[in-house]
């Protein structure tokens, strides 16, 4: 393409019809530009859509930006806060208040006149929710949640933010994320978006199916009386025969006696401990990623 | 409405705190300033007692002649790269989305960010005055001041609209701005900021009647500098006015017109 020449429009969003609640979750899922930034965006009002509305009935919506360079690293967390109030039009007699209770919510307090740029990429994430907290939100709109967080920070954010600000407080929140383990987690909605479009949206049992856990083990040799043995205790067996080993698989049983009967007939057939297996949503996931990628 | 005012005094509070955690930029900033003032003192030497004629009409010393000129010039670089500086440095940190990621207000906080931009500027403004005739002996005349800041109000004025437009091409184009080549790096050869413009050709001249700091300098120069009977002011401060005004209309049409156009591509954090 030559450097000159008009860069062709992009739809980033279309016929996206969406709504939260006050006390509930919507998780965003899809892949990377699918437009759930963009979505967030436009909810939040840094970006203006083309065509369509956005209706906040909320008094107001904090916003956590994706990535954690979004504060001045060389000021405190406090002084950044302090500063953001202003722009968020917060009455002066409040700032120091509404500062501090910030802070404190998401653990913060004790290092609230620490320069950022000494703060931990969990705290900056926290201070980012802090930031979204200052106008007292009714609806909270968060961009990529997880981020580079480890898992037990995420797992916290993801707690505080389902527990606290929206089970407890009854805040809304539309959270975007790729991690499906976390909107399984926190959401009570989905809503998976691929090129600018919904390609489902409900419950997450609903949209993802039921999670049922699989087994796996590996014997030396499969013999068909272990397979025969197997089949009365668990349902769906499936072979995999290697070279010089054989795997075994089979869906986990409702019942607990049933699976220990299960591992019984594998260990008398020489089998090594069987494994619960990944669970098998993120098959359903990428199926309806694939599905909306071929419209 | 968040009152411009507040919006303001936050910025000039953030500055202030981030520029003291760099313990030795005010200090190096001030020596540095001292220093570009002693290059051009000596320069000054130089041409001293010559009675150059195209210095008579300013008291006849070249220093006098430029340290006017330069305050001028670090106002008019507040006014035109203010804003521009501003939003480049809110899209490198990261915190321009935060900031104005809200619905409305965009305009006035980037106005009253723009505006923290003169505290140190006027600080640098009354610095050349106050070390030229305090430390190099530049001879003002007292008289002429009230003239002298009617005009730098006009010409901050002007280039305050100016620094709207370039900030308007900045979120538009994001690099290369034709505002700040012309008002800006030209206007430093053809306004007579370093030397009297009456030593350029005629054709060069003219270009220079279109940028509003040749006139403030003239009417400015003359007035602090002059003889007795400074060069009459009345025409040149109409131009200046009219450029003011006008810069100050198109500015904040552009810029409006290109801070939403730059919220509905999506491209306000993008530099």
């Amino acid at each position: 393409m030559k450097p000159w020449a008009r860069r062709p429009r992009i739809t980033a969003l279309s016929e996206v019809d969406l709504d939260v609640a006050a006390g509930e979750v919507v998780c965003l899922l899809g892949p990377n530009g699918a437009g759930k930034t963009t979505l967030l965006k436009i909810a939040a009002g840094a970006v203006i859509a083309d065509a369509g509305t956005v209706e906040v009935e909320a008094a107001s919506v904090g916003f956590v930006a994706g990535g954690e360079r979004s504060f001045y690293w060389r000021l405190s967390g406090a002084e950044n806060l302090r500063f953001f109030t202003v722009l968020f039009g917060i009455p002066g007699s409040e700032v120091r208040a509404r500062v501090a209770s910030a802070l404190e919510r998401v653990g913060l307090g004790a290092r609230a006149d620490d320069p950022v740029r000494t703060y931990s990429g969990g705290m900056r994430q926290r201070l980012a929710f802090a930031r979204a907290l200052l106008p007292d939100p009714a609806l909270l709109l968060v961009d990529e949640l997880a981020g580079e967080l480890d898992y037990p920070t995420t797992l916290e954010l993801a707690r505080f933010v389902h527990d606290d600000l929206v089970k407890a407080e009854g805040r809304g929140a539309l959270v975007a994320t790729h991690q499906l383990w976390l909107a399984r987690m926190i959401a009570d909605r989905l809503v998976v978006l691929v090129r600018g479009r919904v390609v489902a949206a409900g419950p997450p049992a609903e949209v993802l199916g039921t999670p049922t856990a699989r087994y796996g083990a590996r014997l030396a040799r499969l013999e068909p009386a272990t397979v025969d043995a197997l089949g009365r205790y668990v349902a769906n067996v499936e072979v995999e025969r290697g070279r010089e080993t054989c795997f075994v698989y089979f869906d986990e049983p409702a019942e607990a006696q049933a699976l220990a009967a299960a591992f019984g007939v594998l260990a008398e057939g020489g089998a090594s401990p069987a494994i619960r297996l990944p669970e098998p949503t993120e098959t359903a996931y990428l199926s309806l990623l694939q599905g909306g990628a071929g419209d | 409405m968040i009152s411009l005012f507040r919006i303001w005094v936050a910025f000039v509070r953030r500055d202030f705190l981030n520029l003291a955690s760099y313990r030795f930029s005010f200090i190096m900033g001030l020596a540095s300033l001292l220093f570009y003032l002693l290059i051009f003192f000596f320069v000054g030497r130089v041409f001293s007692g010559l009675g150059s004629m195209y210095l008579s009409r300013y008291g006849g010393e070249y220093f006098s002649f430029v340290i006017v000129g330069l305050a001028m010039q670090t106002l008019v670089g507040a006014g035109l790269g203010g804003l521009s500086q501003v939003i480049a440095s809110e899209q490198y940190v990261g915190t321009l989305e935060p900031m104005l990621g809200r619905r409305g207000g965009g305009f006035r906080i980037l106005a009253a960010a723009s505006l923290s931009r003169y505290i140190v500027s006027s600080g640098r403004f009354i610095a050349y005055l106050v070390l030229g005739a305090l430390v190099f002996g530049v001879s003002f005349r007292p008289a002429g001041f009230p003239l002298f800041f009617a005009v730098t109000a006009l010409t901050v004025a002007a280039y305050f609209g100016l620094g709207m437009l370039s900030a308007a091409f900045l979120l538009v184009f994001k690099q290369g701005n034709p505002i700040n080549l012309f008002f800006g790096q030209l206007a430093a050869l053809l306004s007579g900021v370093y030397f009297p413009v009456e030593v350029l050709p005629d054709w060069l001249r003219a270009v220079g009647a279109f940028i509003p700091l040749t006139y403030a300098l003239d009417i400015g120069r003359s007035a602090v500098l002059g003889g007795a009977t400074p060069a009459p002011a009345a025409r040149p401060m109409i131009i200046l006015g009219g450029f003011a005004v006008a810069a100050l209309a198109a500015g904040g049409v552009g810029f409006r017109w290109a801070l939403a156009r730059a919220k509905r591509d999506g491209s306000l954090s993008q530099y």
